[in-house]
């Protein structure tokens, strides 16, 4: 057995939480396996691992008791937790608690204590993260100072844990209420793919709690919030009366450009890591870049280069001009009587990041088609090519069939060019920092045989 | 009709089950009359925050069947509580270290141990605490209580103590040979807050007294036991389907039990009593001939009973499974 009890801990703590209890019963450190993506636990006949995926019937492979409770408990979904800083309320960790709602950026405070949560160790400051990388038994591994105050974590008066559980209800069902409330025209594909790109940041997602608590309003809740801008009430959650006045189109299509931008962000980050210099060299060449101005003219791919950044070139360049031409249509009459909507931002990300996507499925197919020995240049419109999903779409309709389908295509990119030269780049700076190395042990030799050496008599 | 079919479902199972018969293989736990009065003290002394109760008695009383149904009752009687078993082996010199580890393997502890002392008991205080903390209880049984040393129970306290401290009650019983009454002397002299604290009440664990006591055991194998689980047979109408059907019962053996041990003892049933032991082995070399015996209206004369009681040893003070042991006699070889 390892010492275990579903009784240390309540029904909406988080992964942490857990992970933090079960070293502190059994005095052991859990260590977290980032490829696995899960924990290994030390015992001795075998090594067990827990993670927080569903719990099968068999339990954990290596099947030691009481084990089984705690993979149950950790493949619950309300308790997973993202790979990033730990942000707690001070009164809860004093107790062993953290919630997976002290996560969300959208809250400053514990909606338990409305204390303001902090981030990093109450002692030495230094940063800890949700894994328990740095924290082990609620012990700081830097300073060796436990954040608990209580000498048994999860020991709560009786009146205290049943307050505790009344507000962690309340706070949930608010939670899941305002979230129903606030799903978009779109749905997108997976929710995963929102929360990949955006996670919880208060900068993508601010004010959409405080736009449902217009619908439902929860004190509680209110004070956990972090204050946000009002700008949170020109999400396009109804039709819009066109025309509109050009202030109102301007902030009607900001937080598109905000999205946009981000989006962007993240694809250099990730798409496009290692095709830095395709993707310069595409932005050049195609387009896109800030100083463009928007013409209808045709723009040049070449297709033996980079697919992936020409794709991000082409695509930026679209949505530029797609949002351009948005904030157009906004301002005159329409053409026809459908009222015109807006998706929410996350359906606007998901279709931005599944656009792009496509862009490159696209360009790769193109460059399957031409024969490599081909280096011409060739011409290519991407004003009238059709769009893979508009922000504006007439009509009821709003799930978008190209997004649904596409598969999330990281490694689509043909081009190892970027990767090429990173690895050249990371070869000489290896070779430059064992060079130094040498260097500076064979002046220190000679340093050392200069001491040695008996004064020399002039 | 559902009486044959029932019959023959229990003959069914009887090449792969038999054999395994708690009955025949002596290993029944039955709620005998010492049992009942163990486990009502117990539980009487574990209403309290902290409690402590020992029992000495002589060997094969039943001690370990009686430990085994204090396990069974326990998570009757006091839900979530953790149950934990500890046989001291015979040392000269106590360490808390092998004390802790000792625990530690009791309880089965999986993760690695620590090598600091301090290390090993937190270990163990925190793996006991979260065993209990369920039903907030804990029962340590000692078994061969009278191989502790007194620095174990001091050390014993310390858990106990701690435990107590965070809300979790402690209830000890420990179980003994006749030497834990000397020891409860002597530590009385030494040690008294450690024979208060662990051994308040000492209490003889007694064998089966009269007629009573033992129709009390041959009564549950006909009414309040089960093989196998969950199949809704009692024991006897396992071993006995047809005499069951019949009307056959072993409770209604209880006198010419008690006579044939009577005859065969010379009048130590009288001072000592019947060690639960010798009953068990009496009704396991019984139970093997049930088979063939099984027919309607079948009763156990007294001459089978007194047969298999001197086939099983008694009065020769060792017990007839390890009697057969060493001199390489096999049980189906019995004489008829």
């Amino acid at each position: 057995m390892i010492a275990w009890s579903q009784s240390l801990i309540d029904a909406y703590c988080s992964s942490w939480t857990i992970i933090q209890t079960l070293e502190w019963l059994n005095c052991i450190d859990l260590k977290w396996m980032p490829v696995r993506r899960d924990w290994r636990v030390p015992l001795v006949r075998s090594k067990a691992h827990l993670s927080e995926g569903r719990a099968t019937d068999d339990g954990p492979a290596d099947g030691a008791r009481h084990l089984f409770d705690v993979h149950s408990a950790l493949s619950e979904r309300c308790r997973w937790l993202e790979d990033e800083a730990l942000r707690y309320c001070p009164a809860c960790v004093q107790s062993g608690r953290h919630y997976q709602y002290q996560q969300d950026e959208r809250f400053l405070r514990c909606a338990l204590h409305q204390t303001r949560l902090e981030i990093g160790c109450p002692h030495c400051g230094v940063a800890l993260d949700t894994r328990g990388s740095l924290v082990h038994g609620f012990t700081c591994d830097a300073c060796g100072k436990t954040l608990l105050k209580c000498p048994i974590p999860g020991m709560l008066s009786p009146g205290e844990s049943v307050l505790h559980a009344r507000t962690l209800d309340e706070l949930h069902q608010w939670l899941k209420d305002a979230n129903n409330s606030l799903l978009g025209y779109q749905r997108a594909c997976s929710g995963h793919t929102s929360i990949c790109w955006d996670g919880n940041r208060a900068d993508s997602h601010a004010g959409e709690y405080w736009y449902a608590l217009i619908h439902s309003p929860n004190p509680m809740v209110r004070n956990a919030l972090a204050p946000t801008s009002a700008s949170f009430r020109q999400y396009p959650a109804t039709p819009l009366v066109i025309p509109l006045p050009a202030d109102d189109c301007e902030a009607a299509i900001r937080p598109y450009q905000d999205i946009l931008r981000c989006v962007a962000r993240q694809i250099r980050r990730t798409y496009l890591r290692g095709h830095s210099r395709c993707r310069i060299h595409a932005m050049r060449s195609v387009g896109g870049g800030r100083a463009r101005t928007f013409s209808w003219r045709p723009v040049t791919l070449k297709p033996h280069l980079c697919c992936a950044g020409q794709a991000y070139a082409l695509w930026l360049l679209q949505r530029r001009q797609e949002l351009s031409s948005l904030k157009f249509d906004m301002g005159v009459h329409p053409r026809s009587e459908v009222p015109m909507r807006l998706p929410d931002l996350h359906a606007a990300a998901a279709s931005y990041i599944s656009s792009f996507e496509a862009w490159v499925a696209n360009l790769a197919r193109l460059q399957s088609l031409v024969p490599s020995s081909n280096r011409q240049s060739m011409l290519c419109d991407p004003f009238s090519y059709s769009s893979h999903w508009a922000l504006h779409q007439p009509g009821t309709t709003w799930s978008c069939p190209t997004h649904l389908r596409l598969d999330v295509r990281k490694d689509i990119g043909l081009c190892d060019k970027g990767r090429v030269q990173r690895e050249e780049y990371d070869l000489v700076r290896a070779m430059g920092r064992h060079s130094e190395r040498l260097l500076e042990r064979l002046l220190r030799s000679k340093r050392r045989r200069w001491a040695a050496a008996p004064d020399i008599p002039l | 009709m559902e009486m044959h079919e029932s019959i023959a479902a229990i003959q069914a199972t009887y090449p792969s089950l038999r054999d395994r018969h708690p009955l025949l293989m002596a290993s029944a736990v039955l709620p005998t009359a010492p049992i009942k009065e163990v486990a009502r003290l117990v539980f009487d002394r574990a209403q309290r925050f902290r409690s402590s109760i020992a029992f000495w008695a002589h060997p094969l009383c039943g001690k370990s069947s009686c430990i085994s149904a204090l396990q069974k009752l326990a998570p009757i009687q006091c839900p979530g509580a953790a149950f934990v078993i500890y046989e001291p082996s015979s040392k000269d010199v106590a360490a808390e270290g092998a004390l802790i580890e000792d625990l530690l393997s009791v309880i089965d502890y999986e993760p690695r141990v620590l090598r600091s002392l301090a290390g090993k008991r937190d270990q163990l205080l925190r793996a006991l605490y979260a065993m209990s903390v369920a039903g907030r209880h804990l029962f340590l049984v000692v078994d061969e209580a009278q191989n502790l040393h007194v620095k174990d129970l001091g050390w014993l306290k310390r858990i106990v103590n701690w435990l107590n401290t965070h809300e979790v009650k402690v209830t000890v019983v420990l179980f003994g040979q006749s030497q834990l009454c000397t020891m409860h002397q002597q530590f009385m002299a030494e040690m008294p807050d450690l024979t208060i604290r662990f051994m308040a009440e000492l209490v003889e664990f007694r064998s089966l007294q009269d007629v009573e006591d033992l129709r009390v055991v041959l009564k549950s194998c006909d009414d309040e036991t089960e093989y196998p689980r969950g199949s809704g047979w009692s024991y006897t109408q396992y071993l006995w389907p047809n005499a069951h059907t019949s009307g056959f019962r072993l409770a209604r053996c209880a006198s010419d039990l008690y006579d044939a041990f009577r005859s065969q003892s010379a009048g130590a049933v009288d001072r000592e009593g019947i060690s639960m032991q010798w009953v068990a082995e009496t009704l396991m070399l019984v139970g093997q001939d049930g088979e063939d015996s099984d027919v309607e209206g079948m009763t156990i004369p007294r001459e089978t009973w007194e047969r298999a009681i001197v086939d099983s040893g008694y009065r020769s003070r060792t017990p007839a499974a390890l009697a057969a042991t060493a001199t390489g006699r096999s049980r189906a070889q019995r004489s008829p």
